[in-house]
Parts: structure tokens; C-alpha cells; sequence
């Protein structure tokens, strides 16, 4: 009888962690929705970079996304124009234009740079984070649910994420981001916008809070909806200038 | 007639920027370089271009239109008591295409294929200086490709400097070569074939591999059927230790072969730290360098000498400084790089030194960098020393200071 009764005690709690979890799948896909509106996509992306409160620099990138976590980064400025960065997974690779060769970069590495490589051709949570709510609280005057989320995966940029969504609508409105070694790296602010006639994150503020003095400022000029063939996420594919420059 | 070409270019290029998104960098390079009056080849420094101050300005270019990718830049160069030399130069225009469903790829192209750093042995076609001072974009070689990928695979076999042959130099040889790329997870697997009249077969090596989130190694391996060596005559001539000619005698030797072993760390801070060994059979031995020392030494020992020509004497030092020019001055070579770069900080500091096991040599750089929003400022210092009698401290030059400043736009 005690056995029966234990068995479905574990049984029931086991059943009730798993709905957790798939409410919190069902809404990471639900805030995903609001940077990619399809599963294969090309996003013009511009970054401001501000130190002591003026913009310091400003940068362009093409990103090209595709399921499986799969990204290409394409540098359009000036300064940067010609480098790469292929994401697939937790596997790096940049090239510069001084020696087109594909090398392989650390997942820290990727890290550097700029505009953190990560920070813009990551735009799903879904793909690479599982966790729990923690709690409701107000940002600003939006009611949000409050999710610990831990990595599934070694090479995202951070590790844990406290997430903060709407309740009406599950839109990104805060997200406190954490490094390996669980410190609080930066804190991203989403901005929320009707475009082409749908709700959607048109930027995303990054405030540094190691060196209190940068922020970093994501705007999403474009979106649409493109396939490239496999064969472009190869490495080697770096070399080659099939796609737009 | 040179300046007016710079200047048509110069006042065409906001036109052609607006067109084509082209993206130019204009870069000022002056250099600073410091004698080594203890050098045996020290009195020749006027005859070479070694420890001559120097300064190059390069406008460069990067433009696409219609699948023609452009890379040129516009060249003014100038040593201490020599003439300004102005130069146009092509380092890239190559096409790439998909006819019946197949990759091609043809025109002039940079073809780096190496994992390394600090010495790449699987660059057999691009044959690159890894170790000069704050350098150029590299100038590419003429090619014909056909490529294959899936999504972890890419084959090439290329012709490269089509219809040239042997030529004088190694890099305009001709060349068939077939590279073969895998990837597998946290590791990527190189592989090379290259055949060509100087080298005869050529196979190579190579991987690089993920372990930790902040460490990576890397290592590759390059077979020569044959090699070339070129040796200074005199060191083994009898009689005067002088020449009026060039004395040097290039023989080619069986079984060459070049190593790297690396390994790249990077901490959350930005920290990054590299190291690499590696082994060139083509390059000199310790002895070889004691051989070349002793040369020298015999031959400044005659400036002064009433029966001997002064300008036969240096013109003979002269020669023997094109031992230097190699890329690697001795076979065993450790190269140990500290640098520092974050997203959120502007400035780029970076130490290295290159250590040469065999005769104690070494080669110390400092740089530090600065990144505005197209601006790059970077500054540095090398300073060779080490060992006595070793390569390093034999080299005529003590010292080079360098200021890099770039404009993007």
C-alpha cells in the first residue's frame, strides 16, 4: 500500500514537472515568434555601441538564419567589411579578409569583437534554453512572468537567462544575461512595434553590466523570409561570395 | 603621369563607392628601424634595405558588382635616402559561379589553407611571411577551381598561375592541387595533395579542434617529395671570401617536411593566449648559421684592406644578408602571444616572442591598438636579441618601432 502511494506521489510530481516544462517550451516558442516570424530568414541588422551615454560606433550586419541552429553573419561596414561568422550549433568559425581562411573560433571568442557575434545572430530561446517560472513582477507598468532559464547547450553566450515576458502576448520585455561562471554579464531591454502589420521586436538594448558605461543598441531595419541551401553553412563556403557582401 | 592616375582614382572613388558599396581603407605606416652596429653584416646595412627608416600609405579598395569580386590598393612606398615607389595592385578579382550544378571559381584569389598562426606549412599556394611588421593585404595568386560542399564536406582542385610553368620564384609556380575539408563536431580535418615541377609531390595535414569553451588546438603537417635550399658558396670556397656575382647555389634536397603544433586560450575577460612550435626542414640549422656568421666575420675583416675594393667587400656582406629573408631563420621555432580584447573595450594590447631553441634567438613584439568607430590606431615594437651568435643577434637590425593609422569609410 505505502509503495502504491509513493509510486504516485513520484508519478504526479513527475507529470507535473513535465507540464511546467512544456508551458515553458510552448512560451520561449511564443517570445521567439516576435524576432523570427519564419524558420529560414535573412535580418539586415544595425548596432550602435555607446560609451559614458554617446554613441561610440556603429556597425551593419546580414544575418541569414535557418532550424538547427544555424546562423551566417555577414559584416557590412567599413571597418569590418569581409569578415564572417558561421554559427552551426556550438561550432564557430570567422574569416577574415586579409587571408580568407575559415578559422575555428572558441565559443568564447566569439565573445569579442565589436558587437558580440552571438548577440546578433541569436534569436531564439527556444532552441537553446529549458527552465521554470519563477514568479510574476512588473517591469515598468507590464505585468510579466518571470523564467529562470539554463542552457541546453555549451556554446550559447550565456548560460542562464532571467526572462521577463508579458503576460498578455508572452512579447520579450527584459532579460538579465548570465556568463559560465554566473555573472551577470548584461541586461537586454526589447522594444515592441507593429511591423508589416504584426507585433514584433524591432530592437533590443544591451546594458553592459560589467563595464557599466557601454550599451549596446540592436535594430532589426529587416526581415524576410529566405532559403539558402545547406552547402552555404559549410566553412569552407566562406570563401566563396555567392551570397550578398 | 603615376599622380595623375592616383588623383583620377582618388576623385572617381566616392562615385564608385555610391554605386557598388565599396568599402576603402587608407592606411599611413611609418616605420623606424635601428641598426645593430655589432652586426658582422652591419657595414652592408647601406646597400640593403635593412634598418632603413620606411614609410608606405596604401588606399584599398573592396568592391562586388556582378558576382566580380574586386580587392586593389593604390601604393606609395618610401625608405630613407631611396626614391618614392608608387604602385597600383590587384591583390583580388576572381568570379565565382554555378554552371550545371557544379561550383567554380576563377581570377586572382588570396588561398590561405593552413590552421596556424604564427607559421602555416600547408600554405603551399598563397606562401605568405607570417612575421613582417604590420602587413599589407596579401597579394593573390591566379587560379581555376572547381569546388564541391555538402554540408560537412568540401573538395577543391584548383590550377593555380595557369600556362606559367616553373618560374624564378616559388609562389608564381604552376600547381594542380586537391584540398579536402571535413568538419565533425568540435574538430576539422584538412587535407591536401599539390603537385609542381619545383616541389614534385606535395601532401599535407591538418586539424584544428574545439576542446573547452576557451581553449582550442590546432596542428598540421606538410611531406615534400623535394625541397630547395639555397646555400652561400663563399662559406666554402677557398681563397678571398668574395664575390662579384651572386654566390648563392639553390639545391633541392629529398623529403621535406614543415610541422606546427598550437593551441589557442581565451578567458572570459578577453584574455587570449597562443602558443605554437613548429619545425621547418628548409630552414637553417644552428651550425648552418655559425657557418654564415663565421662568412661575414672573415669578410669585414678586409674593409680596410688597400689591396681589396671596399665595394667588392660590401657588395659581398651584401649578399649574405639574404639569409635573413626566409621565413623562418631555423628549423625549431616557439612562439608564445599574449593579447587582450574585449567587446566593450576600445584598446587592443598584445605581447608575443618568438624563441629559437636551437641557438638561444629571439624575437620580442609589443602592440597596442585602438579602435574608434573607422578609426584604428595601432603602435608597436619589435626588438631581436637573444643568444650571442645567435641568427637574432646576427640579424643587422636592433629595433623596429611602427604606427599604424587607419581610416574606414
Amino acid at each position: 500500500m505505502f509503495k502504491k502511494l509513493l509510486f504516485g506521489l513520484i508519478l504526479a510530481q513527475s507529470l507535473s514537472v513535465q507540464a511546467a516544462d512544456s508551458k515553458v517550451q510552448a512560451l520561449l516558442k511564443q517570445a521567439d515568434g516576435y524576432r523570427l516570424a519564419d524558420a529560414q530568414m535573412q535580418v539586415e541588422t544595425e548596432v550602435q555601441l555607446f560609451k559614458n551615454g554617446k554613441l561610440d560606433k556603429e556597425r551593419s550586419y546580414t544575418v541569414y538564419l535557418k532550424p538547427g541552429r544555424r546562423s551566417l553573419v555577414l559584416m557590412q561596414s567599413p571597418a569590418e567589411k569581409g569578415q564572417k561568422v558561421l554559427m552551426l550549433g556550438d561550432d564557430f568559425w570567422q574569416i577574415m579578409p586579409q587571408s580568407q581562411r575559415p578559422i575555428r573560433i572558441t565559443p568564447l571568442q566569439k565573445l569579442l569583437g565589436d558587437a558580440s557575434a552571438g548577440d546578433i545572430a541569436t534569436m531564439s530561446w527556444s532552441e537553446d534554453y529549458d527552465g521554470r517560472i519563477v514568479g510574476e513582477t512588473k517591469v515598468g507598468d507590464i505585468p510579466c512572468l518571470r523564467l529562470d532559464l539554463t542552457a541546453t547547450r555549451k556554446g550559447v553566450s550565456y548560460q542562464r537567462v532571467e526572462l521577463y515576458l508579458s503576460k498578455v502576448g508572452a512579447h520579450p520585455v527584459k532579460a538579465d544575461l548570465y556568463v559560465a561562471s554566473d555573472k551577470l554579464a548584461k541586461q537586454a531591454l526589447f522594444t515592441v512595434e507593429q511591423v508589416d502589420g504584426r507585433p514584433q521586436v524591432s530592437a533590443m538594448r544591451l546594458i553592459d553590466q560589467i563595464q557599466t558605461n557601454r550599451e549596446t543598441v540592436i535594430r532589426y531595419l529587416s526581415r524576410k523570409a529566405r532559403t539558402i541551401p545547406d552547402e552555404y553553412y559549410n566553412p569552407m563556403f566562406l570563401t566563396r561570395s555567392d551570397l550578398k557582401q | 603621369m603615376k599622380s595623375i592616375y592616383y588623383l583620377l582614382l582618388l576623385s572617381a572613388l566616392p562615385a564608385m563607392a555610391e554605386e557598388n558599396g565599396a568599402a576603402f581603407k587608407l592606411r599611413a605606416i611609418p616605420e623606424i628601424h635601428d641598426a645593430n652596429v655589432n652586426s658582422p653584416f652591419a657595414a652592408a646595412i647601406p646597400l640593403t634595405s635593412l634598418a632603413h627608416d620606411r614609410a608606405r600609405t596604401e588606399l584599398e579598395m573592396r568592391s562586388a558588382w556582378s558576382g566580380v569580386n574586386l580587392v586593389a590598393t593604390a601604393l606609395s612606398s618610401a625608405q630613407e635616402g631611396g626614391k618614392p615607389d608608387n604602385e597600383l595592385l590587384v591583390n583580388e578579382l576572381y568570379y565565382d559561379t554555378t554552371l550545371f550544378g557544379q561550383r567554380f571559381s576563377l581570377g586572382k584569389k588570396i588561398l590561405s589553407w593552413d590552421v596556424g598562426f604564427g607559421f602555416r606549412p600547408l600554405d603551399v599556394i598563397q606562401q605568405e611571411n607570417r612575421r613582417s611588421i604590420f602587413p599589407s593585404t596579401l597579394e593573390g595568386v591566379p587560379y581555376l577551381a572547381w569546388e564541391k560542399f555538402t554540408a560537412d564536406e568540401a573538395w577543391m582542385l584548383l590550377l593555380a598561375n595557369p600556362g606559367r610553368g616553373r618560374t624564378g620564384i616559388a609562389k608564381n609556380d604552376e600547381s594542380l592541387a586537391l584540398k579536402y575539408f571535413r568538419h565533425d563536431g568540435n574538430t576539422d580535418a584538412h587535407a591536401l595533395l599539390r603537385f609542381s615541377q619545383r616541389y614534385r609531390l606535395e601532401a599535407g595535414i591538418a586539424f584544428s579542434s574545439v576542446v573547452a569553451d576557451g581553449l582550442e588546438w590546432h596542428g598540421s603537417l606538410l611531406q615534400q617529395t623535394q625541397y630547395e635550399k639555397s646555400a652561400n658558396t663563399l662559406a666554402s670556397r677557398p681563397g678571398p671570401p668574395l664575390s662579384a656575382t651572386d654566390p648563392y647555389l639553390t639545391q633541392t634536397l629529398r623529403q621535406g617536411r614543415k610541422t606546427l603544433l598550437g593551441a589557442t586560450w581565451t578567458g572570459e575577460s578577453g584574455v587570449s593566449l597562443l602558443v605554437e612550435s613548429w619545425y621547418d626542414r628548409n630552414a637553417y640549422s644552428a651550425a648552418e648559421w655559425r657557418a654564415a656568421a663565421s662568412l661575414a666575420q672573415r669578410q669585414a675583416a678586409l674593409l680596410g684592406n688597400p689591396h681589396i675594393p671596399e665595394t667588392a667587400v660590401l657588395g659581398s656582406l651584401a649578399y649574405g644578408t639574404r639569409d635573413f629573408a626566409r621565413p623562418n631563420l631555423l628549423k625549431k621555432n616557439l612562439l608564445l602571444r599574449l593579447s587582450q580584447r574585449s567587446e566593450s573595450d576600445s584598446f587592443e594590447p598584445a605581447i608575443d616572442m618568438l624563441y629559437t631553441p636551437e641557438d638561444g634567438g629571439r624575437v620580442v613584439t609589443a602592440s597596442l591598438g585602438f579602435d574608434a568607430n573607422n578609426t584604428r590606431v595601432d603602435a608597436g615594437l619589435r626588438v631581436y636579441g637573444g643568444r650571442a651568435g645567435s641568427a637574432y643577434r646576427l640579424l643587422p637590425e636592433k629595433r623596429v618601432a611602427y604606427l599604424a593609422l587607419q581610416v574606414a569609410f
